[in-house]
């Protein structure tokens, strides 16, 4: 008896707290928009929300919320912000509120806040940073859809953008719509060994020679039979295999058991099941022979051992963990992180991962890497997409957010290089130069080879386009299936891949991603990506377009 | 005596309906006092607790339109979107690990409560007799020490342990055995997961029953000196019996919490190592995984009211058995 | 006040003559204690030590009980890191002391009808209280309500007002009033004719002083190391707490590295970084060290109440 007066009271008590919440919440927006945002009363808002107005109408300027990604927070952005509303306000009318927001806090401070519907008007959404997932719970802006509340917000406010962007936009739309404005930086990210200059020397190693983990063996042999490198590791490798894996990175993101094969420039590939290849095994059973016979730190399999620190003290001989950047630039780049002068590297791009030899591809991944979106919660996404259109084609305003008010956060050099000043708070504290813009017309720093654009530009020149650029697998049907996967390869992948218990597991892993419903998932992309092939014919070997800048 | 007179008083107090006017003074004041508590609870509890039918919908954000009488955009989307049923709770059920987690999760509890319970009250005992006052309180605070470490500095201290070239296997080397590579044992990680919960929370668990223990009636135990009872018959007879109700009520309250697990030590300690995870796969590693492979807000919404729910079924069937054999001791 | 001292006294030395451990059991349990001790104390030591080596090292030569080469860079990075360090230990500190009052004034209010046996409703108010320790809305909910009816973001409230009343405790101080306060006691002073709240904080609410003691303590040490809180709701560095602020410099740490080894990303910014000198696991143990200081340093304070030394017969008689 007294349960159910109990269960009563606790549904009485429920609908209460349903009711008593309702009419708090839903007065609750216009009590904001007294106290936060200027332009946010109701009827206002139902104003903007059907007519796109024109953004240089009088009136208060909007403020423009940009969730930042970045290393770390600063005190530094009102002094920067004040540098650019300066110069943007009578261009747009409307001011840039940046708040920085630590990567690593990313999910908690931007992506709860988003889905509780707090106003926000341009949040960075890189292909790694939740992209599709924005996208299928709904919470970006389609930025071309002429149909939509705002018309075609990046042809009307930033065509020449766009045109300068070129394959960033074609390749990033997903169902015929891009929600994701794209930095301009490189595009294609080969694969490579990064080695260490003095046992290179040291032991005379022809590094061209060396393309497979086979043809490094006996150099392997030879360091750990060596007396004097007693407690030191040749191979420094948490998994990666850029250097001779026939697959492209990152076909579908977060599905890392679907792969497709790099192949040749022009050929047509299909999604294939990645632990299954023969390579792939291969692979492994190659890497666990070379665990046991000592050549891998022992624990380099382990979430806490870290490749940075060996690399940077110059424990080790070679390294398959590190993509390149065409020329010296990604050997260079470790070497000035490291803070180990006595450190040399080299890197040396191979070939064998295909039959053309030409590895220089692009993928969906890369082209996905640095965007920026504009959320459904922003009260102005006409003003947003013009702030992206500027930090595109003003340089002003690029330069400011990449490197800070000059003077304060910088000092130009005579040669009109950047010389960043020490602790200035700035460019340290934001996401790198690769979040912002346009990064080909960004003022270079003193310290770096002058001649970096030209590199990556150069490895760009000769890159040719993926029969699946432009893909993008929707997982919402298979989302189930994928989450059981995604547990067993989370726990089995660096383990395999780093050469653990191949012989004992490899097969049983095999067998558990299919209970997970591998099979499920791989008919679901299969499926799709046909359905895109037919819509998306490849352009055979078709070369990528770089425009360099004016 | 006194528990059988007030159930009596209680009963009595059930059964008459009317109220005497100093009954109604005296609940007026109970009322005044559970305000705070009140207001607490249904700003930070139950205001936002009907989100969660989330769990039935395919959660997406929806944008209330300018005409619409709700303007909050995150009610709007409560109130609009479609419902799915039980389709949320599918990815808990159809794996194959559902087995794995479900009976991880449940294991470690049971023996993290029981062995736990053990340590906790045996610690509180043992302080609070030793007849060295400094030292006890020393002890007592240097054993609570742990509970200040996270998981994650845990890890690391457990990885220096165990590595290949951890404490362990140099000792297991200096005395010619062979070393081990704890990290692939699979059978090694139930106990490796127990005696690290023991050892983060006993100081810390042991404080309730030290408390407890504090604030009984010292003359009940003179009086047993002089009738001649030992140390352990005293335990026996008086310091057991009065904490049982603390100890029935923390293991009723555990038992609500046996489908919940403590995500950072099961996701953090193993490190990355893959071959063990039939013995590290909790249902809060595999929620967690759902929601990393991207996941939308229904599925952890329904994986919550999933634990909930046992939770609450596990607790009001523990409290009935309770109230059967001892109804004062029970929680409601 | 003397006499009561006296009597503690008095007490206390009775009690001790009468009833005290046997020497062979005494040492037993020093024997375990001091194994269980060392369990505990030998990782904090090498947590310090390892706060104390430079990171390289730490990672090359791994944990030891010495620094195996000495430096303090990790609590020098903790400081000049740019976060404010003393901003957020002045705001943990004042939100830790108002969440504990707070806390263990709504706690052991909430709790004490519910252990009366004469109040009607017990049940259900013991069901409200226990409902929310086993639902929750989720994150999402619990921010919208935070921010956009409580408005809560970016102040101070932020980090403790949501810690400020726990269901758990609730249930336990209930218990803790049942067993330690004899209802006769109640039942004397009502005779004497004294109110309900009179009757509270004179005479119930000093004989429950280890309970609060015990509630406050779990507060504080809730609060303290409270950083969900903080992270949702609090971007503005002035209202940073200690955890979070190192969280923060921690993951800057870790974010850096990362970039710096990832494939696509560093750009030139990074570049004027050294990475290697940024200190991440020596820094986490220096975390570990600089968090748990003061709230340790608090402990004994605490102790006092819920440890036997303080003769609770001897108030009671």
């Amino acid at each position: 008896m007294s349960k159910k007066i109990l269960s009563l009271l606790l549904v009485l008590a429920m609908v209460f707290v349903f009711a008593a919440c309702q009419p708090t919440t839903s007065t609750s927006p216009s009590d904001d928009a007294g106290t936060e945002s200027p332009a946010a009363e109701p009827s206002e808002d139902g104003e903007e929300a059907t007519e796109p107005t024109e953004p240089t109408t009088t009136g208060d300027a909007y403020e423009i919320t940009y969730m930042m990604y970045s290393t770390t927070s600063s005190d530094q952005d009102a002094v920067v912000e004040a540098a650019i509303n300066e110069y943007i306000q009578p261009l747009i009318n409307a001011t840039i509120d940046f708040i920085m927001i630590p990567a690593g806090d990313w999910k908690e401070k931007v992506l709860t806040p988003l889905q509780s519907g707090e106003k926000m008007d341009i949040i960075f959404t890189p292909e790694w940073v939740y992209y599709m997932d924005n996208i299928s719970k709904g919470l970006l802006l389609a930025l071309d859809d002429p149909e939509g509340p705002y018309g075609d917000l990046m042809n009307t406010y930033a065509p020449e953008a766009v045109e300068n962007l070129g394959a960033f936009i074609s390749a990033n739309r997903v169902n015929g719509y891009l929600y994701g404005f794209a930095t301009k930086k490189e595009l294609c990210v080969p694969g490579g060994l990064m080695w260490n200059a003095d046992y290179v020397e040291k032991y005379n190693i022809d590094i061209t020679t060396v393309e497979t983990l086979a043809d490094m063996e006996q150099y392997l042999k030879m360091f750990v039979e060596d007396p004097d490198n007693a407690g030191v590791y040749p191979l420094l490798s948490t998994g990666g295999w850029s250097h001779e894996s026939p697959f492209i990175q990152g076909f579908v993101s977060n599905v890392e058991p679907v792969v497709m094969r790099m192949g040749n420039p022009g050929e047509e590939q299909v999604p294939e099941s990645y632990w299954e290849a023969p390579e792939t095994k291969a692979f492994c059973q190659t890497m666990e022979k070379f665990y046991q016979a000592g050549y891998l730190h022992p624990d380099s399999y382990l979430t806490s051992f870290s490749n940075m620190d060996y690399l940077n003290a110059g424990q080790f001989m070679v390294s398959t963990d590190y993509v390149l950047k065409g020329g010296q630039v990604k050997a260079n780049e470790l070497m000035a992180q490291s803070g180990n002068s006595e450190l040399r590297l080299v890197e040396y791009q191979t070939h064998k991962n295909n039959s053309s030899g030409n590895t220089n591809v692009n993928v969906t991944t890369h082209a996905g890497g640095s965007m920026l979106g504009i959320p459904v919660t922003s009260k102005n996404p006409v003003a947003a997409m013009q702030y992206i259109n500027l930090m595109h084609m003003d340089t002003t305003v690029l330069n400011l957010m990449a490197w800070g008010v000059e003077g304060v956060h910088y000092n130009l050099t005579e040669d009109g290089y950047a010389d960043p000043i020490d602790n200035n708070g700035w460019n340290n504290a934001h996401g790198g130069m690769w979040t912002i813009g346009d990064q080909f017309k960004q003022i270079i720093s003193a310290n770096e080879d002058p001649a970096k654009y030209e590199q990556m530009l150069a490895l760009t020149a000769e890159a040719w386009n993926h029969c699946s650029l432009g893909f993008r697998f929707v997982p919402d049907a298979v989302a189930s299936q994928i989450t059981a996967m995604t547990t067993v390869s989370d726990s089995y992948s660096r383990s395999m891949r780093t050469g653990v218990g191949v012989t004992d597991n490899y097969d049983s892993f095999v067998q558990q991603l299919y209970d997970a419903g591998l099979q499920t998932v791989l008919d679901a992309i299969t499926e799709q990506y046909n359905a895109w092939k037919a819509e998306n014919p490849t352009d055979p070997g078709a070369a990528w377009e770089v425009s360099v800048n004016e | 005596m006194t528990t059988t007179l007030s159930n009596e008083t209680k009963r009595a107090i059930k059964k008459r309906k009317k109220w005497g006017s100093g009954e109604v003074k005296r609940h007026i004041a109970f009322f005044t006092m559970l305000i705070p508590g009140l207001v607490f609870m249904f700003c930070f509890n139950y205001m936002p607790m009907p989100a969660i039918v989330m769990a039935f919908q395919d959660y997406k954000l929806m944008m209330p339109p300018a005409d619409s009488f709700v303007q909050n955009p995150f009610i709007y989307t409560l109130l609009n979107n479609d419902f799915v049923g039980f389709g949320n709770f599918s990815f808990l059920f159809t794996s194959r690990d559902t087995q794995i987690f479900l009976r991880n999760t449940i294991c470690y509890n049971l023996a993290f409560m029981f062995i736990g319970l053990f340590f906790s009250v045996g610690l509180a005992i043992g302080v609070n007799e030793l007849r060295q006052r400094f030292l006890a309180k020393l002890y007592h605070t240097i054993l609570f020490l742990p509970y200040f470490l996270s998981w994650l500095i845990v890890t690391y201290l457990l990885y220096a342990l165990i590595c290949s070239n951890g404490v362990f296997n140099k000792i297991a080397t200096a005395l010619g055995r062979p070393t081990m590579n704890l990290y692939n044992q699979t059978s090694a990680w139930p106990l490796i997961f127990v005696i690290a919960n023991i050892w983060r929370y006993t100081g810390n668990n042991s404080i309730i029953y030290l408390a407890t223990i504090t604030g009984f009636d010292q003359q009940l135990y003179e009086a047993a000196a002089i009738d001649g009872a030992g140390k352990f018959r005293q335990f026996q007879h008086i310091t057991f019996p009065l904490l049982i109700p603390t100890i029935v009520l923390l293991q009723i309250l555990a038992v609500g919490r046996i489908m919940n697990g403590d995500f950072d030590m099961f996701y953090c300690l193993p490190n990355g190592a893959g071959a063990i995870r039939e013995a590290t796969l909790t249902i809060d590693v595999y929620v967690y995984n759902a929601l990393k492979s991207g996941a939308q807000l229904g599925y952890p919404a329904a994986a919550g009211l999933f634990q909930s729910v046992v939770g609450l079924i596990m607790v009001v069937t523990t409290n009935a058995i309770v109230r059967k054999v001892q109804p004062d001791m029970a929680m409601f | 006040m003397t006499t009561v001292a006296e009597v503690k006294k008095h007490a206390k030395k009775k009690y001790k003559d009468m009833n005290e451990l046997s020497t062979a059991a005494n040492t037993a349990w020093h024997v375990i204690l001091i194994i269980g001790c060392l369990c505990c104390i030998l990782p904090l030591w090498i947590v310090i030590s390892a706060s104390l080596t430079k990171n390289q090292a730490l990672v090359i030569n791994g944990y030891g009980f010495w620094p195996s080469e000495f430096s303090v860079d990790a609590y020098t990075f903790m400081f000049t890191g740019g976060a404010s360090m003393g901003t957020a230990y002045k705001n943990t500190i004042i939100a830790t002391v108002s969440g504990v009052i707070l806390c263990t004034i709504s706690v052991g209010l909430y709790a004490y009808p519910l252990s009366r046996s004469d109040f009607r409703y017990t049940q259900i108010f013991t069901f409200i209280s226990f409902f929310t320790m086993l639902f929750n809305a989720g994150t999402v909910a619990s921010y919208m309500v935070n921010t956009q009816i409580l408005k809560l973001k970016d102040t101070m409230w932020a980090l403790f007002l949501p810690m400020s009343f726990s269901a758990y405790w609730v249930i336990v101080m209930r218990t803790f009033y049942k067993s330690n306060v004899p209802e006769s006691v109640i039942e004397s002073a009502r005779i004497d004719g004294a109110g309900e709240w009179r009757t509270f904080l004179q005479i119930v609410a000093p004989l429950a002083i280890p309970g609060f003691a015990t509630v406050a303590l779990f507060a504080a040490v809730g609060i303290w190391n409270n950083f969900m809180m903080c992270l949702l709701l609090n971007n503005d560095r002035t209202y940073w707490n200690l955890q979070y602020t190192l969280y923060s410099i921690l993951k800057s740490i870790q974010f850096l590295r990362e970039m710096a080894s990832a494939g696509s990303g560093s750009g030139a910014s990074v570049a004027t970084t050294a990475v290697a000198d940024l200190p991440s696991e020596s820094f986490r143990m220096a975390m570990a060290v600089a968090s748990m200081g003061p709230i340790i340093l608090a402990y004994p304070f605490f102790q006092k109440f819920f440890m036997k030394g303080l003769t609770i017969g001897a108030v009671k008689g």
